[in-house]
């Protein structure tokens, strides 16, 4: 069985000016179904661009990236907009919920965007939030609830649409000690129970043990462990 | 493509979280689409009340009257310059005239039934006035071919002698009126006339059209004694022939009389036509200030609208990040700057209906809202919300997921 993440010689320049930053040098990664990877590594690593390439939000200067099956390496903007919808599930370090929106219509954004029926949308959300202990929170808004209650909403609007993977910034980053384990207690859960496969980028080394394999970062290469 | 309903709501949800900001940059669309719709709605409704009154003149019609301005010579200041034998010559020979009438009038005169009074005008005219000046009865009949042929001492009257002589609770038909030299039976009560809005404005043509006592020409000519008649109504085929019936007419009489007399005529074509250029400069004027609030409003929304763009970068990148495609973005901009616009454009409306019926009720006059300026009102505040949207939404739809993402 192909890998759901197949990375191959990746490499992504940003140019500022006339200096050229070799943001990714060369990145070749094989993630199977099911994984759990924690990408570790000092900042400017490039393990950030590593997981805006993963989640399809910004185009390789050169190799290929295959994403269950299918080259984005030269997918339109449009396509990438439905493959980040339809493939990817983000968990950023700023939760990044949209403010005016409660915690139901925040889990509804991405069901939206793939048109999928109101009736439906109102029972997976529903039960996504209840999943992530939620249930009575769903109409707060953003401001109203805790951090950890705010990253638990992104989880459950991460999982809406059914992800091939769910890729996450430092997921605990901005979370006290005991929210950061109840994050990482539904991501082992979600991974062990559900099979769902997630890249993590973190710092944390507490967090990294819940993952099945660590990835070492390191001037744009992945560093033998 | 996202249901429009969730895109009116994320619209609404973004307009309630600034109220303040929303409803000022609203102001330039409420008061240009109040303008347009007050603006429009009175234009018309002038228009349609000045255009009633003059329909009361027949608007078919047009006078022909002898030209006082053509230094005659002694011989010719006196005589008859229209006669009646010039009539059925007229009805004859003038294609484009249906139907011609004498008209005398004679303003001030004492009406009596013995015991009341009342100052009238007295007009002479032919049977076919009735259909020429427009008229329509009350109550009775015109006069008929008959009467006239016959010079039977008939009158059809208008309501105000009517009131003043009999009192509205007797029937004046069969009654007789007294002009100082004979007694008339009333055969018929004259429809009322509306000239209010021309009598106000001092026009020649608002004189009250409900005292009048129309007798036979044949009776007036033998009761004041004269041959000459003083002028002829005429009746074109249509509005447009007026001109060139009322030239036929003058150039026949011209050519009967051996070029004696200079012929002046007037046509109700020109009252129309001098109406509608009225109105059109000034629906003109209103149009141009309208458009110019509504200019200076969709700024203000091109304006609202950069900063909104500006202050969602964040939640730009997020919707990307979750699936949001470039025209997704577009168009939930776009939304938005349609829902602010329109909204002002429906409060405009509800505002210029407002000011419409307040100019109505303070003009004592029949000032109708106009759907047609309705209508445009609101697709033009629509139209400028697009239009305003257009540039920031594009913006927004361009912005780079990770930058967004990044974006403080």
């Amino acid at each position: 069985m192909e890998s759901i993440v197949h990375l191959d010689g990746a490499t992504k320049v940003f140019r500022t000016g006339e200096v050229e930053v070799h943001a990714l040098a060369g990145v070749s990664l094989e993630v199977p179904s099911g994984d759990f990877v924690a990408i570790m590594g000092p900042s400017g690593s490039g393990k950030s661009t590593l997981l805006n390439v993963l989640g399809c939000l910004t185009p390789l200067t050169d190799g290929t990236y295959r994403l269950a099956g299918e080259d984005v390496s030269r997918a339109s903007r449009n396509r990438l907009a439905e493959i980040r919808n339809r493939r990817v599930g983000f968990v950023f370090q700023q939760f990044n919920l949209l403010p005016r929106l409660d915690a139901a219509a925040n889990v509804d954004v991405p069901m939206v965007y793939a048109g999928i029926p109101i009736a439906e949308r109102r029972t997976r959300a529903g039960r996504l939030l209840e999943s992530v202990g939620l249930a009575s929170r769903t109409r707060h808004l953003p401001s109203q609830l805790s951090g950890g209650e705010q990253q638990r909403v992104a989880i459950a609007r991460a999982l809406t649409n059914r992800p091939a993977i769910l890729l996450a910034d430092e997921p605990t980053g901005n979370l006290d000690s005991e929210s950061g384990r109840e994050v990482m207690e539904i991501f082992r859960r979600l991974n062990e129970a559900e099979g769902v496969t997630i890249l993590m980028v973190t710092h944390n080394d507490e967090s990294a043990r819940y993952a099945k394999r660590v990835v070492r970062m390191k001037d744009g290469r992945p560093i033998a462990p | 493509m996202i249901p429009l309903r969730e895109l009116l709501r994320l619209a609404f949800t973004a307009m309630g979280a600034n109220r303040f900001r929303t409803s000022l940059s609203m102001l330039g669309v409420i008061i240009g689409v109040a303008s347009v719709v007050a603006i429009g709605s009175v234009g018309q409704s002038g228009k349609r009340i000045i255009l009633s009154e003059l329909e009361t003149f027949g608007v078919r019609s047009a006078w022909v009257f002898r030209e006082w301005d053509d230094q005659p010579s002694k011989t010719e200041r006196g005589g008859n310059w229209i006669v009646n034998e010039d009539i059925p010559e007229i009805e004859a020979r003038c294609p484009h005239t249906l139907r011609v009438s004498p008209l005398y009038d004679k303003w001030n005169l004492w009406a009596s039934n013995g015991s009341r009074h009342k100052r009238v005008r007295i007009s002479g005219v032919d049977a076919s006035y009735y259909v020429i000046d427009n008229e329509s009865m009350l109550h009775g009949r015109f006069l008929l071919p008959a009467d006239v042929r016959h010079k039977r001492k008939v009158c059809a009257i208008g309501t105000e002698v009517w009131y003043a002589l009999f009192g509205r609770m007797t029937n004046p038909i069969g009654k007789l009126v007294d002009f100082g030299s004979g007694k008339f039976e009333v055969v018929g009560v004259l429809s009322d006339k509306n000239r209010e809005f021309l009598k106000s404005i001092g026009s020649q043509g608002g004189e009250n059209a409900n005292d009048r006592v129309v007798i036979p020409y044949t009776v007036y000519q033998s009761k004041y004694n004269t041959r000459g008649i003083r002028a002829l109504q005429i009746e074109a085929r249509t509005m447009e022939d007026a001109p060139a019936a009322a030239e036929e007419v003058k150039a026949l009489l011209s050519r009967r009389h051996e070029g004696k007399y200079k012929y002046h005529s007037e046509t109700m074509k020109q009252y129309v036509e001098t109406t509608e250029s009225v109105v059109g400069v000034a629906w003109w004027v209103a149009l141009v200030a309208a458009i110019i609030s509504l200019v200076v409003g969709g700024i203000g929304i091109m304006n609202i609208m950069t900063s909104s763009v500006f202050e969602r970068i964040r939640e730009i990148g997020v919707r990307k990040a979750l699936g949001a495609k470039d025209r997704d973005i577009l168009i939930q901009f776009l939304v938005e700057s349609a829902t602010i616009s329109t909204t002002g454009g429906l409060l405009g409306v509800a505002f210029g209906c407002g000011a419409t019926v307040a100019i109505g009720f303070f003009s004592h006059r029949p000032v109708d809202i106009s759907i047609d300026f309705l209508l445009v009102g609101v697709v033009v505040s629509l139209a400028t919300g697009l239009f305003s949207g257009l540039y920031p939404a594009y913006r927004a739809a361009r912005l780079d997921p990770v930058e967004s993402l990044r974006y403080d």
